[in-house]
């Protein structure tokens, strides 16, 4: 049975900055069903890991829910919160959180709840700023992708008692906002309060978790070149600056294949047309189709998660 | 480690001419990332050599798309 650390209700119009250390877990939970939550989160110790919503739809897909991880930017690329419960299933990585500009450019506007400024002003109770409010994760979120290539929303059907559970893997600061969206189908053109719960993890919680990777490429700012945070805003060019990228020059070399008749006929069989007469460019691309097909854990472009 | 010594081209050039010759020869460039994720599988056995992981890729995908393959 797991301990209660705190219970609060969220009205609509507001959101709330929450300290949740490693091993706690926040439940996000519908009052009377329908309302959609924005949620930002950031490493309790250093602001500038956050949860990154590209690399967790990369990851996890445009619709994350019970079983994923919310991801912080790369370098950092760490598990920081773990998606231990999702009674509802439907939540969204695609949409920015809604602004007052959007408010003010498509409906008139001067002011109107939105979850940016309701981010902004949660997180400013611990000195951030309105420029560090990130990407939003929107849970009881129902959205799609259309043949032409454009994300909407659809209305939704999460009810009273629906909720996610969120374990922090580390110490995190936790910023859910109650969706300011009333007048679009989001949270089907209402605003419903929100009730939040911080529980202390049980074993058995804890046991559920799937191990994620540790790697050296995971930086800290002990590995950065440049690890101070910029106190002024303007840019200017630093003289002493030396570039160092990674891995550069790029050298090319040729490697020559002699192919069996064979070997070439089944070639020739599956090589794409997009190549022409270029052989080369040809087998390069099946040498690395084959080799993602044969090892790559996780889908094209994405970190993989397990072992 | 060999770098390349002329532009590309002349080495897409040298292989068009020794392609009309038996067998099939063809020229791939690879850089230095590229070659070390083959060396890499290389290294944990999947094939002897480059050239040998090259004709693997090949075969292997094509059993994996037959309905390609006259």
């Amino acid at each position: 049975m797991r301990t209660i650390l705190n219970q609060l209700t969220l009205e609509p119009g507001t959101g709330k900055a929450i300290e949740l250390l490693a091993g706690q877990i926040l439940r996000i939970e519908q009052v009377e069903g329908g309302q959609c939550v924005d949620f930002n989160a950031f490493n309790l110790h250093d602001y500038k890991e956050f949860m990154h919503c590209g690399r967790t739809r990369t990851v996890h897909g445009f619709n994350p829910a019970q079983g994923t991880f919310l991801w912080s930017q790369p370098p950092r690329e760490r598990a920081l919160l773990y998606i231990l419960a999702d009674t509802y299933g439907r939540n969204d990585v695609l949409f920015p959180r809604c602004s007052a500009y959007l408010y003010e450019s498509a409906y008139g506007f001067d002011a109107h709840t939105n979850c940016h400024d309701m981010q902004a002003e949660a997180q400013r109770e611990y000195g951030l700023t309105p420029d560090d409010v990130h990407d939003s994760f929107n849970f009881f979120m129902n959205t799609e992708v259309t043949l032409e290539g454009r994300a909407s929303i659809t209305r939704q059907t999460s009810k009273a008692g629906d909720y996610v559970d969120l374990l922090a893997l580390t110490d995190v600061l936790a910023v859910p906002n109650v969706c300011g969206a009333d007048i679009m189908r989001t949270s089907n053109f209402g605003l419903k309060p929100i009730r939040l719960t911080v529980f202390e993890a049980t074993e058995a919680d804890l046991a559920t978790v799937p191990r994620t990777p540790v790697l050296k490429s995971q930086r800290t700012p002990a590995e950065f070149r440049q690890p101070n945070i910029k106190a002024d805003r303007e840019l200017y060019r630093d003289p002493g600056y030396r570039p160092q990228f990674t891995n550069t020059p790029i050298v090319h070399q040729p490697i020559v294949v002699e192919l069996s008749d064979d070997e070439a006929a089944l070639f020739d069989a599956i090589k794409l047309d997009m190549y022409g007469d270029d052989d080369g460019q040809a087998l390069r691309d099946i040498i690395f189709t084959w080799w993602e097909t044969r090892y790559l854990a996780a889908a094209s472009g994405a970190p993989a998660i397990g072992d | 480690m060999e770098y390349c010594l002329y532009p590309i081209f002349v080495y897409d050039l040298l292989a068009s001419q020794e392609e009309k010759m038996a067998g099939r020869r063809v020229t791939i460039v690879l850089n230095q990332q590229q070659l070390e994720l083959l060396d890499r599988t290389i290294g944990k056995g999947a094939a002897p050599d480059r050239e040998s992981l090259i004709k693997l890729a090949i075969r292997e995908l094509a059993q994996a798309r037959p309905e390609t393959v006259r």
